[in-house]
């Protein structure tokens, strides 16, 4: 149990900084994740705070500890790899007792320890076989004993579900997060999947290019996105960008205008980027007041909603309706942009008005 | 199994039988005349003259080796040879092991031009070295002795014991150090119990060439030594007035123990942990 403070902390490999000045604090018992597109410094930051790299700047520490340069088996932190990383000469039972020896637990408390974790993960019927003869999930079960066994003050997960096929990612997260609820263990889980990170963490981290954008609920990154990277990151479909004119509280998306949850920044005039999720786009087949006119371009079922892709003058908008609603290629709608839901992402700029 | 696997399988065996008989042809060719020479070792002293030559050692006779074996210094020189080769061993690999993971782990300053520098100790030839080598050994009291030869064996080994432990720790993915080392063990302690035991098959080759290159050496092993010669040393230095069947009995001497090496190693060589196969 542990809260773990990183202090501005900075690394580079060879000129390149993977990551430059991050400040961040995950409380006692949060599941925190690490989002971002690959090479963005998620994995860096995690191998920081593992003790695997060394940073060029700042401080880390884990409980009250300073551990900035602590040997990783120094820093009661336990880590899941993406490979899983067995030892692939010792059984199973080996391999998670593996730790407990290094600290040379007593030999009765090494084998009720592993059994209890191995009964925990159901893979206290493997415990004799090497990792080779297990399966992808089984070897995944294992890397998590592993991790468990240990009772560490932080987990440390690096894409675990990377390496499993679609239906197992799907089982194995539930059972991750409800896991890990129950032993209330500090965990940083490093993922390149928004979906992972949505449904697992207490917080998400999104970071770019080696700093944080964003860190914030799940529900708050993907509903108040904090800039047009984390909008178009998150969310599937991504949310809608459009340009638009914002004064006061309204703002104007092709000449309709639409109220804002609060007043923005713009007593005067200023073109801006407006940000809104496809399922929070009225869709009119008829002519609606404050609603702005579309042609359908095209139409995708998702077995739970339709999914309509549409032209409004310059832009192209996303749009979910119920797979009831009667709409063909070519039609004519109107789009009424829920009240509530229009974000602002900020002044467009000139570098951004050029593209 | 599906229809079109069989018929790939069907297709694929008469290259395969090929690939067999390549094989076997090439092996045979390798292995014909060390049979030869021990059926030649194995018959009675007289026999060795016999046109056509025997198939097998009959009738089968010890009266070669045991000859051989009794002639003067031969045991202490075979012995010696022993010696010397696991010695040869022990220390290449002490010394190639380290060497081998700073440059399969570690980006350090120059590491090219040490990888460079390793290889081109065996572009000096052994000729010009054997002088000096002699000298300086008269000077350090380790003349004529066994830990001479073997020094100068494993510096002749570490290139390829280096390069070859390089590569095989290249192999072995450092996440599983990283895996241990975060389960409270130091770097030592991870390389110790996982990179090493994950790493014999590769090392089993590396102690069987430093083995063979050590007892084959003839050249070091005759300037560095009068009184106290290595095996190879020694048949070389009695070849010219020694007796026909004293050869093939040498000959037999200089084989077996390599090949009792390789058996050993064997194992080691082929055991791959990353097939199922336990």
């Amino acid at each position: 149990m542990a809260e773990i403070t990183i202090e501005s902390i900075s690394k580079s490999f060879s000129g390149v900084k993977a990551v430059d000045n991050v400040s961040l604090t995950i409380h006692d018992g949060e599941f925190m994740v690490l989002l971002g597109p690959s090479g963005c410094g998620k994995t860096t930051l995690l191998r920081l705070i593992a003790g695997f790299d060394l940073p060029d700047a700042g401080r880390i520490s884990i409980g009250d500890r300073d551990v900035t340069v602590s040997p990783p088996g120094r820093r009661d932190i336990a880590m899941v790899f993406q490979s899983y990383a067995l030892f692939p000469h010792l059984r199973v039972f080996d391999n998670v007792a593996f730790g407990l020896r290094m600290h040379h637990v007593a030999r009765e408390e090494v084998t009720s320890r592993v059994r209890e974790a191995a009964e925990l993960m159901g893979i206290d019927a493997f415990l004799n076989r090497y990792p080779t003869q297990l399966s992808g999930g089984q070897r995944q079960r294992v890397a998590v004993a592993r991790a468990l066994v240990m009772r560490p003050s932080v987990i440390l997960m690096d894409e675990p579900l990377s390496n499993l096929d679609a239906l197992l990612r799907l089982q194995m997260r539930a059972e991750l997060k409800h896991l890990l609820q129950d032993i209330k263990t500090t965990t940083v889980y490093v993922t390149h999947d928004q979906v992972e990170a949505l449904s697992m963490g207490d917080r998400t981290a999104v970071m770019r290019d080696g700093a944080i954008l964003q860190c914030a609920s799940p529900m708050e990154v993907y509903d108040r996105p904090g800039d047009v990277f984390v909008a178009t990151f998150i969310g599937n479909p991504p949310m809608n960008i459009v340009r638009g004119v914002a004064r006061d509280s309204t703002v104007a998306v092709e000449g309709v205008e639409v109220r804002l949850p609060e007043a923005s920044n713009f007593p005067a005039a200023a073109e801006v980027t407006v940000g809104i999720r496809a399922e929070n786009i009225e869709v009119h087949s008829e002519p609606h007041h404050g609603a702005l006119p579309a042609t359908v371009a095209v139409i995708e079922p998702l077995g739970s909603h339709l999914l309509l892709t549409l032209a409004a003058g310059a832009e192209t908008i996303k749009a979910s309706v119920r797979t009831d609603f009667p709409v063909k290629r070519g039609d004519s709608v109107w789009l009424e942009l829920r009240e509530g839901s229009v974000r602002l992402l900020g002044a467009v700029t000139e570098s951004a008005r050029s593209t | 199994m599906s229809a079109a696997i069989r018929r790939h399988r069907r297709r694929a065996s008469p290259q395969r039988q090929l690939a067999y008989a390549a094989a076997g042809l090439i092996t045979a060719f390798m292995l014909f005349p060390l049979y030869l020479i021990g059926v030649a070792a194995l018959q009675p002293r007289t026999a060795v003259f016999d046109y056509p030559r025997a198939l097998y050692p009959s009738p089968f006779s010890i009266e070669s080796v045991a000859f051989f074996l009794s002639a003067t210094g031969i045991l202490p020189a075979l012995g010696r040879s022993l010696l010397i080769g696991v010695m040869t061993v022990v220390l290449a690999l002490a010394l190639g092991c380290p060497a081998g993971y700073a440059i399969a782990r570690y980006r350090f300053a120059g590491r090219d031009l040490v990888q460079l520098l390793i290889v081109s100790v065996r572009a000096f030839p052994i000729l010009i070295l054997a002088i000096p080598l002699a000298v300086t050994f008269i000077n350090w009291n380790l003349y004529d002795s066994v830990l001479s030869v073997a020094l100068v064996h494993t510096v002749m080994a570490l290139p390829l014991t280096i390069l070859l432990a390089a590569s095989v720790f290249l192999r072995i993915p450092s996440e599983l150090e990283e895996a241990a080392m975060s389960m409270g063990t130091s770097r030592f302690g991870a390389v110790w119990r996982i990179v090493l035991p994950l790493s014999r098959p590769g090392l089993g080759a590396a102690a069987l060439f430093a083995f063979v290159l050590s007892w084959n050496e003839v050249f070091a092993a005759a300037v560095l030594t009068v009184r106290n010669p290595t095996l190879p040393a020694q048949i070389v230095g009695a070849l010219g007035q020694s007796p026909l069947p004293f050869r093939f009995a040498g000959g037999l001497a200089l084989t077996l123990p390599a090949l009792v090496f390789i058996f050993f190693m064997r194992p080691y060589l082929f055991s791959a942990f990353g097939q199922a196969r336990r």
